[in-house]
């Protein structure tokens, strides 16, 4: 690199190159040139194929001005030696850069600012919702094992959950009697089932999580804490009436049974939801139907303590000390000849520091060495919270 | 003079066929490309010296337009003659005019 080379050296390597006599490639380059030099005197034009064309080109005389003395003089006019290199060797001498492109600079760009501006995502809340919206679909439930006769009303009302939340409200008293029945499932964890309630978005679910808790642990004051006020009123008068509840009718006690399973069921559809990222199932419910409830709802809470990311993410790979969240696929791009990872990661995110995200995307290891025709995925990014 | 006259030119020099001082021709300038391309310069005296230059990019502004253009940094070959070839042109521009 940056080394001079002399004639003599360029003529050795001609020898070898073209398998001659030194003392032959000696004396071809310097006719080479020569004939060059003076085809030039000659006619002020030469062409040579693989080199370029040499011109003797006419400069006009010029006034200037002297930047010592501040003198106007005049630049005669003389000839001076032009020299175009050929497309094709301006192309391999450019080839470190030839994958830059000129780039039209958009009204009031500033370019310091380039990299910001990828848009954050509302899609959150959006997914919840599309989520919990299959839930219905689903009809057997592990929970209702020991009601017999159900009435076909009851579920269908129980199972979407704004219905639950107003109906849940007035009967929590005695759901939470039939809960005590059903404590297995839940007595072993109280505390998980407040951490899950937490993390779900019904409000409706909180609260008659909460009572549960409270009932068959009545050590576990924290539980009540968190409720809000008339909740908690309601806990402390439930214990009441959860006594003189199960000595009430058959009937309602079954509706009520029925109500609770389909409680129970959501939440461990919720739980099943925040544990799928990790588990990497697609679809929550099975994964839940085959295992006990009871694990489940401990591996959710795992799941969800640890991973404070949103869930969607994680079906894709992820940077975990970058700044973005994989979220989607963006584009796919097929690599053309030129094309670099640098290159496409300015097209669409515009820095191109984020090719990385790019590599993990397509399991690229060395990001310098991409295949043409090679089928690449864009990733769609999220900007990660700041702690 | 057009690349058949230079290289019949230079075949009578040398005492070579049209067809070999092509082919040799075309080395030589393959073995200049490949120099040039790792960054070498190529000096030959009392002709000029081959260099690899870079430049800088810079924002072009379309004058019809008004666009604003960013043109990227591009590595070009440049041509120095040397002292004493500037002085033949000099004296040979002189001849050509008067």
């Amino acid at each position: 690199m940056d080394k001079r080379i002399l004639q003599a050296e360029l003529a050795t390597l001609l020898a070898q190159r073209a398998d001659i006599p030194i003392a032959d490639a000696e004396q071809f380059t310097a006719q080479f040139f020569a004939v060059i030099g003076s085809g030039l005197l000659k006619e002020n034009l030469v062409k040579t194929r693989g080199l370029g064309t040499f011109k003797i080109i006419d400069v006009s005389s010029r006034s200037s001005v002297n930047v010592n003395t501040g003198e106007r003089y005049e630049i005669a006019s003389h000839a001076k030696v032009s020299f175009t290199p050929e497309a094709n060797l301006r192309d391999i001498i450019n080839r470190p850069f030839a994958s830059f492109e000129t780039v039209l600079l958009n009204e009031g760009t500033d370019i310091a600012r380039m990299e910001e501006g990828l848009t954050d995502d509302t899609r959150l809340s959006e997914d919840i919702e599309v989520a919990a919206a299959p839930e219905p679909t689903v009809t057997p439930e592990p929970e209702t094992v020991s009601t017999d006769n159900i009435p076909t009303e009851e579920p269908a009302e129980g199972i979407q959950p704004e219905p639950i939340a107003e109906e849940a409200a007035p009967a929590v008293e005695e759901v939470t009697t039939e809960v005590t029945e059903e404590a297995e499932a839940t007595v072993d964890a109280p505390a998980e089932v407040v951490a899950i309630a937490e993390a779900a978005p019904a409000e409706a679910e909180v609260t008659t999580n909460e009572t549960m808790a409270n009932d068959n642990e009545p050590a576990a004051p924290a539980a009540i804490v968190e409720t809000s006020e008339p909740v908690a009123a309601e806990t402390v008068t439930s214990e009441s009436v959860a006594a003189e509840g199960e000595k009430k009718s058959g009937c309602m006690r079954t509706i009520l049974l029925c109500l609770a399973a389909c409680v129970i069921f959501i939440i461990g559809f919720c739980a099943g939801y925040f544990m799928r990222p990790q588990m990497e199932q697609p679809i929550p419910v099975k994964q839940e139907l085959e295992t006990p409830t009871k694990d489940t709802i401990a591996e959710a809470v795992q799941a969800s303590s640890k991973q404070q990311a949103p869930p969607e993410t994680l079906a894709y790979p992820q940077i975990e000390e970058g700044d973005y969240y994989i979220v989607g696929i963006r584009d796919t791009v097929v690599a053309k000849p030129g094309m670099t990872l640098l290159n496409i990661a300015i097209k669409y995110y515009r820095d191109k520091d984020l090719y990385i995200y790019i590599c993990k995307m397509n399991g690229i290891d060395n990001p310098n060495h991409i295949q043409p025709d090679q089928q690449l995925i864009i990733p769609d990014l999220v900007k990660k919270e700041q702690d | 003079m057009n690349n058949k006259e230079f290289i019949s030119e230079l075949a009578t020099r040398v005492g070579m066929t049209a067809k070999d001082t092509q082919s040799l021709a075309n080395a030589l300038t393959a073995e200049m490309t490949a120099q040039l391309e790792d960054g070498n310069s190529i000096t030959i005296p009392n002709f000029g010296t081959f260099e690899v230059r870079k430049k800088l990019e810079r924002v072009m502004v379309n004058p019809a337009t008004g666009q604003r253009l960013l043109v990227p940094p591009r590595l070009t070959l440049a041509f120095r003659p040397a002292v004493a070839m500037k002085e033949l042109v000099q004296k040979g521009g002189e001849n050509t005019n008067g």
